[in-house]
């Protein structure tokens, strides 16, 4: 039933979640060591060969295995409140911590292969002030200590979307901060899509080109511009389309060097440089450098009223671009953002915002690249913009003019006609007509 | 016909003018706008104008009177002119799925941009991927996940409301992505996706998006369309909606369930006068007084001011802060997994357990009476659309 390609294979590189709150991405093999904490703790990752993707293993011995990944954190959601809506409170909670069983015991017991079942039934036995916590806070102490002495792994497939929540999590300096949401939305501010043709200043490492890659599916043209002759592509072999080096997505990747398109003696020596100037139908950036010398040097790659994303994770630099692009009159739908992801705790009547969560995704200048107004052909002559000033205020005279003679026309009538249609109203004509008259 | 569609990029492509399944690139530069084009003419932020363009016809805006015939032959990214008032202008654009979003005639309440990328990159679209939408509404989240999941992937949008759901299958016909998009009007939450000879087989999707009043009346239904190992998303405005729902996505056994909110906060940019008090300024001269030359301190020059330690300050500084005002929320998105051992479906005889407050057990009678002809319909909503 399950095809090849959602098997794990030996040597692959497959992204980890940890129970104990952490991604890692790690090769599927026998020679792969774990670790627990400092110490390694015994166990390889050959359990995981030959399993589907998704599976979770769970750390038996010294070895992973994999277990039933349905429904594993049902202690705090099976607590609903109870029905007589007493929810319980801490008035007769014992202050001090009252476990009884030594570190040793427990290190013992664990040394002996012992369920965590059996350790944390041990250590609820052996808690004094177990009893007097409420419900909820009970459930709570066993989810806490399985975290602790349980070691399980979800084993997922390396896809873009995956490994940039990897290696956010472990290690966001080498993506330049870009944040997994912040990348998501450059993709679609660009509009990337299969097919297209588009122009890559990567300082991820290759995450950013591999997630272009992965959108486009093998079609199109991704041009990467690198710092220097190799640029890296390290997160890019990461993806799990890209480990056997052959894959049909990899074959619209061209790398070439930025400084080719202000350095004509490289751009000699490269020829032909991959995209013509006007041709990219998106330009996406995630700067290692000063982003504006950097735009200023693709931007002239990016076709007409094509769109553009450049990322930074300060917003001043992006400022300086938006403003170049402003006083150059060469970009449109100019908008510089962030976001704010919160993530929410839902449970039975225990739902509120995470306590602690990423605070700044970094910031986002999109826009699409348009024609400035001093190049266009139709722009009207300076004549044309003084008649058309002329035709304008003409036209206001005119207005007042008309406005004028109506009331005029009006006081005329009414003092034509004493009887006015209506008494009532009669008064107000006759009011203002009276300067009128007089002039 | 049309021509400037979505997923386009070999525009006028003879054999698939807009969905990219070659190789060969069309060259991005002097790409011309064509009669039958759809183009959005962009004068800003709120002044975005979709139009098919035909000959001799007119769109009169905010920004004046414009003709379609001015706009064809002219190359995107260029100045469209009003004939009457030439300094008036609006920007020609190729339509994106974004652009779109912004200008699309609203039937209902719409995802945006922000929530539509989260979405898609957290439900791991990629071209060839099959994803099930819910309801169709305004058609703005089908179009993304159209671009997205084209070539070899597909769209089955589902909506309860006729009038829509014409609608919607209308727009893609005219955008040229009906080969991408299959709109088929149906309330899911009685129905399901899966009914036998018009909707969907159990187990067939990579992804599945709801966007529903109730939508855990469509929970089993959803479980039932999805690949093992396949995520959905669930996007409710309301947190009483969320709970509901997860609790409905936990007993049916979805894993990885979690809630996020995703706020989106622009910046306004901007060139700011900022001054030097007279009296901290260097040697508290005027501005200017102390340009050095005479051709500096001409007055087109930017005054610039010296504080106190002598440093030039500029008079003025482009600057970022947050919008004072945003659209503060838009919904709760909640993404669940459905595990890779599960049941392939939920049992035959499962019925929906009762949830705390939650109205769903109306809407399911109200519907169940007219489910022949709502199934009649379905029917040939599905039929018309092979």
């Amino acid at each position: 039933m399950e095809s090849k390609d959602n098997v794990i294979s030996e040597g692959e590189q497959v992204v980890l979640w940890s129970n104990k709150g952490f991604y890692m991405i790690k090769k599927a093999s026998a020679s792969t060591s774990l670790r627990m904490g400092k110490k390694k703790n015994g166990a390889t990752l050959a359990g995981l060969v030959g399993e589907p993707y998704g599976s979770m293993f769970h750390l038996v011995g010294s070895e992973m295995v994999r277990m039933s990944s349905v429904a594993t954190d049902t202690e705090l959601t099976e607590i609903s409140a109870p029905e007589d809506g007493v929810i319980g409170d801490n008035r007769h909670i014992k202050l001090k911590e009252e476990q009884t069983m030594s570190a040793e015991a427990i290190q013992a017991m664990r040394e002996e292969g012992k369920p965590v079942e059996e350790i944390i039934g041990q250590l609820v036995e052996s808690h004094a002030a177990y009893d007097s916590k409420t419900a909820f806070s009970q459930a709570k102490y066993i989810v806490k200590k399985k975290q602790k002495y349980e070691y399980v792994l979800t084993a997922y497939k390396a896809t873009a979307a995956r490994v940039a929540d990897a290696l956010f999590d472990r290690s966001p300096r080498k993506l330049c901060f870009l944040r997994p949401d912040a990348l998501a939305y450059m993709l679609t501010a660009a509009n990337v899509r299969a097919g297209a043709s588009y122009a890559i200043v990567d300082g991820t490492n290759g995450l950013l080109t591999g997630a272009v890659l992965e959108r486009c599916g093998g079609h199109g043209k991704v041009v990467n511009y690198g710092r220097c002759a190799s640029p890296q592509l390290h997160s890019l072999s990461i993806m799990h389309w890209a480990q056997g080096g052959d894959s049909p997505i990899l074959a619209p990747l061209v790398t070439t060097q930025l400084e080719a398109l202000v350095n004509p003696e490289l751009a000699a020596e490269l020829a032909p440089l991959p995209l013509a100037e006007g041709t990219a139908h998106g330009l996406l950036m995630v700067p290692q450098d000063d982003p504006l010398p950097v735009l200023q040097a693709i931007y002239p790659i990016l076709g007409l009223g094509e769109p553009f994303a450049i990322f930074f994770s300060y917003a001043e630099p992006l400022v300086a671009c938006f403003q170049w692009l402003v006083e150059t009159d060469s970009a449109i739908a100019l908008r510089l953002s962030h976001t704010f992801l919160r993530p929410q705790q839902v449970l039975p009547d225990r739902t509120h915002p995470e306590v602690s969560f990423h605070n700044t995704s970094g910031f986002v200048l999109a826009g699409h690249k348009s024609m400035p107004l001093a190049d266009d052909p139709s722009a009207p002559t300076a004549e044309e913009i003084a008649a058309a000033k002329a035709r304008k205020a003409s036209m206001r005279r005119t207005a007042r003019k008309r406005q004028r003679s109506g009331v005029r026309a009006a006081a005329a009538a009414a003092a034509a006609s004493p009887a006015a249609p209506s008494d009532d109203d009669g008064a107000a004509p006759a009011k203002r007509a009276k300067p009128l008259s007089a002039e | 016909m049309a021509v400037g569609g979505w997923l386009a990029v070999g525009w006028g492509h003879p054999s698939r003018p807009f969905v990219s399944d070659h190789d060969e690139l069309e060259p991005g530069a002097g790409a011309k706008a064509k009669y039958g084009d759809l183009v959005v003419l962009f004068g800003g932020r709120r002044m975005l104008y979709p139009i098919i363009l035909s000959q001799g016809e007119t769109v009169h805006v905010k920004a004046g009177l414009f003709h379609h015939d001015d706009v064809v032959a002219k190359p995107f990214g260029t100045i469209i002119r009003s004939r009457k008032a030439r300094e008036n202008y609006l920007h020609l654009l190729r339509p994106t799925p974004e652009l779109w979003t912004l200008s699309l005639p609203h039937r209902t309440q719409i995802l945006y941009t922000p929530d539509i990328s989260l979405v898609t990159s957290k439900l791991l679209l990629a071209p060839g991927s099959v994803v099930v939408e819910s309801g169709t509404g305004s058609g703005s989240l089908s179009h993304a996940l159209a671009r997205t999941v084209a070539p070899g992937g597909h769209v089955y949008t589902f909506e309860f409301h006729a009038g829509r759901a014409a609608t919607a299958t209308a727009e893609f016909v005219a955008h040229s992505i009906a080969d991408v998009v299959t709109c088929t009007q149906r309330d899911v939450c009685a129905h399901g996706f899966g009914l036998p000879g018009i909707g969907l087989e159990h187990n067939y999707a990579d992804a599945l998006f709801l966007d529903l009043p109730a939508p855990w009346s469509a929970a089993a239904a959803a479980y039932n369309v999805l690949k093992c190992e396949s995520i959905m998303c669930s996007f409710s405005p309301c947190i009483e909606q969320v709970q509901r729902m997860c609790v409905r996505l936990r007993e049916l056994g979805f894993v990885d369930i979690h809630t996020v909110e995703n706020v989106h906060m622009p910046m306004e940019v901007k060139e700011r006068q900022l001054s030097v008090p007279p009296y901290l300024a260097h040697g508290a001269k005027r501005a200017g007084d102390d340009a050095g030359s005479d051709d500096e301190a001409s007055s087109t020059a930017p005054k610039r001011t010296k504080s106190l330690d002598g440093s030039v300050r500029p008079a003025s500084h482009w600057a970022a802060r947050n919008f004072a005002k945003i659209g503060g929320h838009s919904g709760y998105l909640t993404f669940a997994r459905k595990p890779v051992d599960a049941a392939p479906t939920v049992p035959a005889d499962y019925t929906d357990p009762p949830l705390a407050g939650a109205p769903a057990a109306a809407t399911t009678t109200t519907t169940a009476t007219t489910t022949t002809t709502t199934t009649a319909a379905s029917s040939a909503q599905a039929t018309s659309d092979q």
